[in-house]
């Protein structure tokens, strides 16, 4: 033999049915696996809502679209369209009239009306929807989330 | 077996030994031991018995007198207030609400203290060199094993009072009450 | 003198061939009668008198065991009745009310699982403090902690099956916790759901893992786990 080191035969044909082995291991785990992968499934129905003329809503006002899982809020210079999921754990947060702020029933946390973070455990503001106003149409698309660090005047939309 | 016995009964070349009596028995006593073992039938078998009776009677009568609950049908768009886990998961869940990072209560913690359960056979066991010994002193805390039991007490003593906190001291949106007002 | 009706039956041909061991008034029959018997002979024929104070084990693991048969006889008669679908699972649920012993059924389920979690954690909080996990019982150990997973997993899983508010609220919280672990977490929370919330996909994922996967492999580390305990010499002695 030329080289410093060589393997036995039998050695080589072990390594060969280990190898061989483990192959097969790896592609009946890998295989489940990929068998049990969830199948991309077709979006459930409209993304896409309207959620009424400009003139509907108050100055001040949030309103809750609970099927959507969105608030509406118009502001002094436009709106804002909130995601009601809590940025959290996925709770559904709550407008409470009262003390003007979203509440949360998972772990407590409250966002002022703003969506920004007033206590609790939230990482970040509430999301924001893409909001368009088409021929003074609100036009709510769910479909395209916002997140963000803060609130920052420039995330109103216009009237 | 032989070894163990010499053990127990060390043979003194200064004396010489005899058959003394024969003892009443119901079996031949090969190779008893000094540990004292019993039949298993009937005295384990009748203690199988009861508890298994007395488990299943208790049971029983619980789920009599208590049912189940069933809350309203699952709707996605309203969160129930308060919301919470399984009993035996509230503990994280009062964890969770102290930090605005859950990765650390609900990943981390849980994680790390599996591991940690996992490893005490491995690393409470004695020391054969100097650096297991510093080890043991570190993680185990001598033949006593204190460092360890008083990690293991805190484990359980906080994995309860979290979990009553979490299920009983817990309302409307988390905040405190006291379970009997 | 006549024998007994009862001495007859024991005495019988039909008896004796299901039965071999007799009445057991010597201690080889009583031996016998352990190892004959296929689900006494997971027993050894003799104990350690220790082994048997009720203050050393608290019986706990064997309450483990007794709480998971009895789950797995009424969560399968459960199966008869219920249907793992978002449009029925709750109402199968609120149909078993007014079936006969269908409430009880429900109860003995919920809270022999409820009971379960609990033994099973004071088991291994028994079993840490007569310190019997030291050698050669340490791989025993693992297969516990493997095993009080999987009790916590069975709960789990369980509980999304009613379909009520608590059900979906308690694993909605819960696979978003799944999803902020590192890197994977997005894929993790997909993969166990199913989709990319709670729904249908998820209800039937959870249901199958509840009823065969989780229980069989569950039932695999427990005669793994029974096994050992014999074969790691029986019950721990005093420290
Ligand atoms: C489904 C759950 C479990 C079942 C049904 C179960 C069942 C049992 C049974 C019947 C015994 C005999 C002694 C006794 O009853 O205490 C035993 C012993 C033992 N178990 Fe478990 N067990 C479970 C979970 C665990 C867990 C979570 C641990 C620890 C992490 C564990 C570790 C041990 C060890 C080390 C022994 C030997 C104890 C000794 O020799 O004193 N088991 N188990
Ligand atoms: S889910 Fe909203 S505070 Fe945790």
């Amino acid at each position: 033999m030329i080289g410093e080191k060589s393997i036995s035969r039998r050695r080589l044909m072990g390594y060969a049915w280990i190898g061989a082995a483990l192959i097969v291991i790896g592609e009946l785990i890998v295989g489940t696996f990929a068998f049990l992968w969830p199948r991309k499934k077709q979006g459930k129905g409209e993304k896409i809502f309207i959620a009424g003329k400009i003139n509907d809503f108050k100055v001040g006002e949030v309103i809750h679209f609970r099927k959507e899982k969105t608030f509406i809020q118009r502001l002094e210079g436009g709106f804002l369209a909130f995601s009601a999921i809590c940025p959290h754990l996925a709770c559904i947060v709550n407008w409470n009239e009262m003390l003007k702020k979203f509440e949360c029933p998972c772990h407590g946390a409250t966002f002022n009306r703003n969506g920004e973070v007033l206590e609790g455990p939230p990482p970040r503001p509430l999301d924001l929807y893409k909001l368009q106003i088409v021929e003074e149409k609100l036009v709510v698309d769910t479909a395209t989330l916002i997140e963000r660090k803060n609130f920052d005047p420039s995330q109103i939309v216009k009237t | 077996m032989e070894k163990d016995q010499e053990k127990v009964f060390v043979n003194d070349p200064n004396k010489t030994y005899g058959l003394m009596e024969i003892v009443e028995g119901t079996s031949p006593m090969a190779e008893k031991a000094p540990e004292d073992t019993i039949e298993s039938f009937p005295h384990y078998i009748i203690l199988l018995t009861i508890c298994s009776l007395a488990v299943t009677f208790v049971l029983f009568i619980i789920s009599l007198f208590l049912d189940a609950p069933l809350e309203e049908l699952a709707n996605p768009l309203v969160t129930p207030n308060p919301g919470k886990a399984p009993w035996y998961f509230t503990g994280i869940q009062e964890l969770i609400h102290y930090t605005d990072k859950p990765v650390i209560p609900g990943i981390i913690i849980p994680l790390l203290i599996i591991i940690w359960l996992f490893l005490i056979p491995y690393i409470d066991r004695k020391p054969k060199t100097r650096f297991t010994s510093l080890f043991n002193r570190i993680f185990i805390g001598g033949e006593k094993r204190r460092i360890l039991i008083v990690l293991f007490t805190s484990f359980v003593l906080g994995a309860l009072i979290f979990t009553l906190i979490g299920s009983l001291f817990r309302g409307e949106n988390w905040n405190f009450i006291l379970p009997w007002r | 003198m006549k024998k007994g009706i009862l001495q007859r039956i024991l005495e019988s041909a039909v008896w004796r061939s299901i039965f071999r061991t007799g009445i057991p008034d010597t201690d080889l029959k009583r031996s016998m009668l352990m190892y004959n018997n296929f689900f006494l002979h997971i027993f050894p024929v003799k104990m350690k008198r220790h082994g048997l104070r009720f203050c050393y084990t608290f019986c706990l693991g064997g309450i483990s065991f007794l709480l998971f048969i009895i789950l797995c006889v009424t969560g399968i008669l459960l199966m008869f009745l219920y249907t793992p679908s978002i449009e029925r699972a709750y109402f199968d649920m609120q149909a078993l009310a007014l079936i006969f012993n269908g409430k009880i059924l429900r109860n003995l389920h919920r809270w022999a699982a409820h009971g379960m979690v609990v033994t099973v954690f004071l088991h291994m909080v028994r079993v840490f403090y007569t310190r019997s996990y030291r050698p050669p019982r340490e791989f025993n150990w693992v297969i516990g902690i493997w095993l009080l997973i999987l009790t916590l997993a069975l709960s789990y899983t369980g509980y999304l099956l009613p379909w009520d508010q608590l059900a979906y609220w308690g694993i909605t919280v819960g696979t978003t916790i799944m999803s902020y672990t590192p890197f994977l977490g997005k894929h993790i929370q997909y993969f166990v759901l199913g989709a990319d919330e709670v729904g249908h996909e998820a209800l039937l994922r959870f249901y199958v893992l509840h009823c065969a996967v989780i229980p069989f492999v569950a039932l695999v580390l427990m005669a793994i786990h029974f096994w050992r305990v014999r074969k790691d010499g029986g019950i721990s002695g005093p420290l």
